[in-house]
């Protein structure tokens, strides 16, 4: 469980601070172009971060399990 | 706040579903339980049937309804057919996506969208390809968690929570009204569908929530504590994309657990496919109910969120 909970509260946490990031390049970039091509960009990284983190908790977790 | 077309709805699902575990047609085996029995695998049906009572009911010309409504109930009969006959998977998904690209090409979905956190938005092209890109993905990704009992049903009658708190704090009806009747819908199918399951949701059931989990998102004005509370869905869709490096179907993926003796175990000859349930059994070995439980703390745990990210909304 804790392995499972661990990601859902890192993705919680960052999806925020990209969320927040979308407002205030909504207030700062012009037009929806440049906020699309921003906002696709930031979900992707977003996104393999939560599979990066989900991959080394894997990777630690196998270690530990006797073969 | 109209609970005529809720009730009338709940009780017409509620009775489908009953004749439908009765009936005993249209089968699959639950793998997970011993002696594989075989449930009934068209709870969409169920879905189908209550849509309508939803709909026309409350109001049949609004464009949110017409959107709300049309599309899960278009979904839902895809997946029933292809539940009932194996349809070719791309006529499936020209369908389910085709649908949502014409009705809002010839302007019978909203074209705004509030997305809390970050602002309103307006421009047609970029709410269609939101519009779109959120069918597909939310369709997809419940469809993928729909691997053991009662999930995609419970966590349908939670999501739904979030966006009737939000339509409460914020004082708009129409999410009060869409968010009650996602939630009646879910309740009843999760009768049927909880551990140990008397039916299977099947295609059907897993397009037709998936399709009221992208209305909940897009119509409500709540989509960024829709899309919190849905987390779970989002990460297993992430993680089995990444994991498997690109969409492939079920089938041509390894399988990422393996049963022993009653217990869920991490598959280690899998070449790398994860899942949420596979770093669920990372911990430890678990039996199906198990794992029912630890999704279900996992979607808990999300909803809290959802309220945590509502309080910050309105902090800011």
């Amino acid at each position: 469980m804790r392995t499972s909970l661990s990601l859902l509260a890192f993705s919680w946490a960052t999806l925020v601070v990209v969320l927040l990031l979308l407002r205030f390049m909504n207030e700062e970039l012009g037009g929806y172009i440049p906020l699309l091509v921003a906002g696709l960009a930031l979900i992707f990284l977003w996104a393999a971060g939560v599979y990066r983190l989900a991959k080394s908790l894997e990777e630690r977790m196998m270690r530990k399990v006797p073969r | 706040m109209e609970l005529l077309p809720v009730i009338s709805a709940a009780a017409a699902e509620a009775v489908a579903l009953y004749l439908i575990t009765k009936c005993r047609c249209v089968l699959a085996p639950d793998i997970h339980k011993a002696g594989q029995p075989r449930i009934p695998k068209i709870g969409g049906l169920g879905l189908i049937i209550a849509i309508p009572f939803l709909w026309l009911l409350w109001n049949p010309v609004s464009r949110v309804a017409v959107a709300f409504f049309s599309v899960p109930l278009v979904m839902g009969v895809v997946g029933l057919l292809d539940d009932i006959y194996s349809i070719n998977e791309y006529v499936r998904v020209a369908v389910s996506l085709g649908y949502p690209v014409a009705l809002y090409a010839v302007d019978l979905m909203p074209r705004m969208i509030y997305v809390p956190l970050i602002g309103r938005f307006s421009d047609a092209l970029l709410v269609g390809a939101i519009t779109v890109a959120s069918y597909l993905i939310f369709s997809n990704a419940v469809n993928m968690f729909d691997v053991v009992n009662g999930v995609v049903p419970f966590s349908m009658s939670l999501i739904p929570l979030s966006s009737l708190v939000y339509g409460v704090v914020a004082d708009n009806e129409i999410a009060v009204y869409l968010s009650i009747a996602s939630l009646a819908a879910s309740l009843v199918l999760f009768v049927f569908n909880a551990y140990p399951a008397k039916l299977f949701n099947g295609n059907g059931g897993t397009h037709v929530l998936g399709a009221i989990l992208s209305g909940l998102f897009l119509y409500t004005g709540a989509s960024t504590f829709v899309l919190i509370a849905a987390l779970p869905y989002i990460v297993n869709g992430i993680l089995i994309i990444f994991s498997s490096r690109g969409i492939k179907g079920r089938d041509k993926l390894s399988r990422p657990t393996k049963v022993v003796n009653g217990l869920v175990y991490p598959n280690e000859d899998s070449r790398g496919v994860l899942t949420l349930v596979k770093s669920i059994v990372m911990d430890g070995p678990r039996d199906e109910w198990g794992i029912i439980k630890a999704i279900y703390a996992l979607f808990l745990a999300s909803f809290a969120l959802s309220l945590l990210t509502i309080y910050l909304w309105r902090l800011i």
